[in-house]
C-alpha cells in the first residue's frame, strides 16, 4: 500500500508540473491549425491503395501466361531435337538427271558408279567423258585449223576409226588361230589357259572340302533331352525294384560299403550297404 | 461558417485535455518539459488533422489519447536519435525549476526502464481509464491489460521500494 500511495504521489507531483507548463492559447492554436492541411480536402483515393486486388490479379494472369510460353516453348525445342532426322537426298540412280541442256545422264558402265555424284553438276556428257577417260582423248581425231591455227577437236561421229597422221599405230596381238586379237575385245593370249587351271583348282578345292567337312551332330532337341530323361528315371526304378537295399557309395571316405541292419520301424529290418 | 464552427469546437476540445496531451508528450519526452511543448504542438496538428474521422463513438479522451501516442511513436521512430540518445544531464538541464525534486527523479528513473506500452498502460492508469478504455486505445483485450496493468504495478512497486531503500543507505 505505501508503494501504491508513493506512486499516486509520485503522478501527483508529475501533473502538478504539467499543470505549470504554459501551452499555446486558443488563437495561437487556431492559428496552427489554419497552417496544417485538413484531412478532409485531401482526396481519399491517395489514402486508399490502388485497386490492389485487379493489380494482383493482373500480375498473376501475366506471370500465367509467361510461365505457359516458358513450357511451350521448351516442350517445342524438346520436340525438335528429338525427331527422327529425315534421310539425306541420294540421288537415284536408275532415274536420269536432268540437265539444263535437255541431255540425260544414265548410269553408264563406261564412266562407272563411282564416278557419278550424287548431286550431278551440270556438265555435257562428253565433257565427262573427256575428263575421265584420258584414253579417249588420245583417240579423239583432231585436225589442223589452217585458217586460225588452232587443232579444233572433231565432232565423234566424224570418226571413222582410222589413224591420224601424227598417231603411232598400236601393235594389234595375234591370236593362237592366226586371227588378229584386236578384233576380239577382252582377249589375251593365256586367258583360256590360265582359265581352265583356275577352275580344275576350284573344283579340287571344292571336292577337298566336301570330304572334310563332317556330317553335323544332331543338336539336343526339346524331345531328346525327354527321352534321356525318362531313360535314366527308367534305369533308376528298375535298380529300386530288382535290389530292396540301398547302397549308397562313400564317395568321400573311398572306403568299400559294408552291410549294416537297420530296423524299418514295422518288426522288420533292412540290411543297408554304407 | 461550418469551417470556423469546427475549429472552435475542435480548440474547446483540445483545450479540455491539453494537460493530458502534454502528459503524454512528457513521458515520451522523459520528463523534459520543453521537449514536450514541442511535441505537443506535434500532437495537436495530428488530431486536428484526424478530427474529421472522429465519429463520437468512443470518448473524447480516450480518441486525443489514441492519436496523441502514435503521434509520439511515429515522431520517436523518426527522430529516434535525437529523443532516445538524450544524455541524462541535457534532461536535467531542461527540466523546469522542480529539477531537484526527488520524488519527480524516481518516477523518471522508473519510466525510463519501462517499455512504452507499460509507461501508456501507466498514464493511462494513473488518469483514471478503464480497463476497457485503456484496451480500446492498445488495441488489446480487456482481460489483456487486467494482468498486464497488475504486473506493471508490482514491478513499479518493487522499483520504487528498491529506489528507496537505496536512497535510505
Amino acid at each position: 500500500m505505501k508503494e501504491q500511495k508513493d506512486l499516486e504521489q509520485m503522478y501527483r507531483r508529475f501533473s502538478e508540473q504539467a499543470e505549470r507548463v504554459p501551452l499555446p492559447t486558443e488563437e495561437q492554436l487556431l492559428e496552427l491549425i489554419r497552417q496544417q492541411p485538413q484531412a478532409a480536402a485531401e482526396p481519399k483515393s491517395v489514402r486508399v491503395p490502388l485497386q490492389p486486388t485487379r493489380r494482383s490479379s493482373n500480375t498473376h494472369m501475366w506471370r500465367y501466361a509467361a510461365s505457359v510460353l516458358l513450357v511451350v516453348s521448351v516442350g517445342l525445342v524438346a520436340w525438335l531435337m528429338t525427331r527422327p532426322q529425315p534421310a539425306p537426298m541420294v540421288a537415284d540412280k536408275q532415274t536420269p538427271a536432268p540437265t539444263p541442256a535437255g541431255n540425260t545422264l544414265t548410269n553408264d558402265s563406261a564412266l562407272g558408279d563411282s564416278l557419278v555424284p550424287a548431286v550431278m553438276p551440270l556438265v555435257n556428257y562428253e565433257e565427262v567423258l573427256m575428263a575421265t577417260q584420258p584414253h579417249t582423248q588420245q583417240l579423239t581425231p583432231q585436225a589442223d585449223d589452217t585458217a586460225a591455227g588452232v587443232r579444233v577437236p572433231l565432232p565423234m561421229e566424224t570418226y571413222d576409226g582410222g589413224l591420224l597422221s601424227d598417231e603411232v599405230a598400236p601393235i594389234a596381238p595375234v591370236a593362237p588361230d592366226g586371227t588378229d586379237s584386236s578384233m576380239q575385245p577382252h582377249y589375251t593370249p593365256d586367258y583360256n589357259e590360265h582359265q581352265l587351271i583356275k577352275e580344275k583348282d576350284i573344283r579340287a578345292n571344292e571336292e577337298a572340302d566336301q570330304k572334310t567337312i563332317q556330317p553335323k551332330q544332331q543338336q539336343p532337341t526339346k524331345k531328346n533331352n525327354k527321352r534321356k530323361i525318362n531313360l535314366e528315371k527308367t534305369k533308376k526304378n528298375s535298380k529300386k525294384n530288382d535290389v530292396n537295399v540301398i547302397v549308397p557309395q562313400n564317395q568321400q571316405t573311398g572306403r568299400a560299403p559294408r552291410p549294416h541292419v537297420v530296423p524299418t520301424g514295422n518288426g522288420h529290418h533292412t540290411t543297408i550297404w554304407y | 461558417m461550418a469551417d470556423k464552427d469546427k475549429e472552435q469546437r475542435f480548440v474547446a476540445l483540445i483545450k479540455e485535455h491539453e494537460r493530458l496531451i502534454l502528459k503524454v508528450c512528457a513521458m515520451y519526452s522523459r520528463c523534459n518539459w520543453g521537449e514536450a511543448q514541442d511535441l505537443y504542438q506535434e500532437a495537436v496538428c495530428a488530431l486536428w488533422r484526424s478530427f474529421d474521422s472522429f465519429r463520437g463513438e468512443s470518448k473524447c479522451s480516450t480518441w486525443i489519447y489514441a492519436v496523441t501516442r502514435y503521434t509520439m511513436i511515429n515522431l520517436t521512430r523518426r527522430h529516434q536519435t535525437d529523443i532516445r540518445t538524450a544524455s541524462l544531464e541535457e534532461v536535467d538541464a531542461n527540466t523546469i525549476s522542480d529539477a531537484e525534486d526527488q520524488m519527480l527523479d524516481e518516477l523518471r528513473e522508473a519510466l525510463d526502464q519501462l517499455e512504452p506500452e507499460e509507461r501508456d498502460m501507466f498514464v493511462m492508469w494513473m488518469e483514471g481509464f478503464k480497463n476497457e478504455e485503456i484496451a480500446q486505445v492498445m488495441g488489446l483485450k480487456a482481460g489483456t491489460v487486467a494482468v498486464r496493468l497488475t504486473r506493471l504495478k508490482m514491478r513499479l512497486r518493487r522499483m520504487i521500494n528498491r529506489e528507496t531503500k537505496g536512497g535510505m543507505r
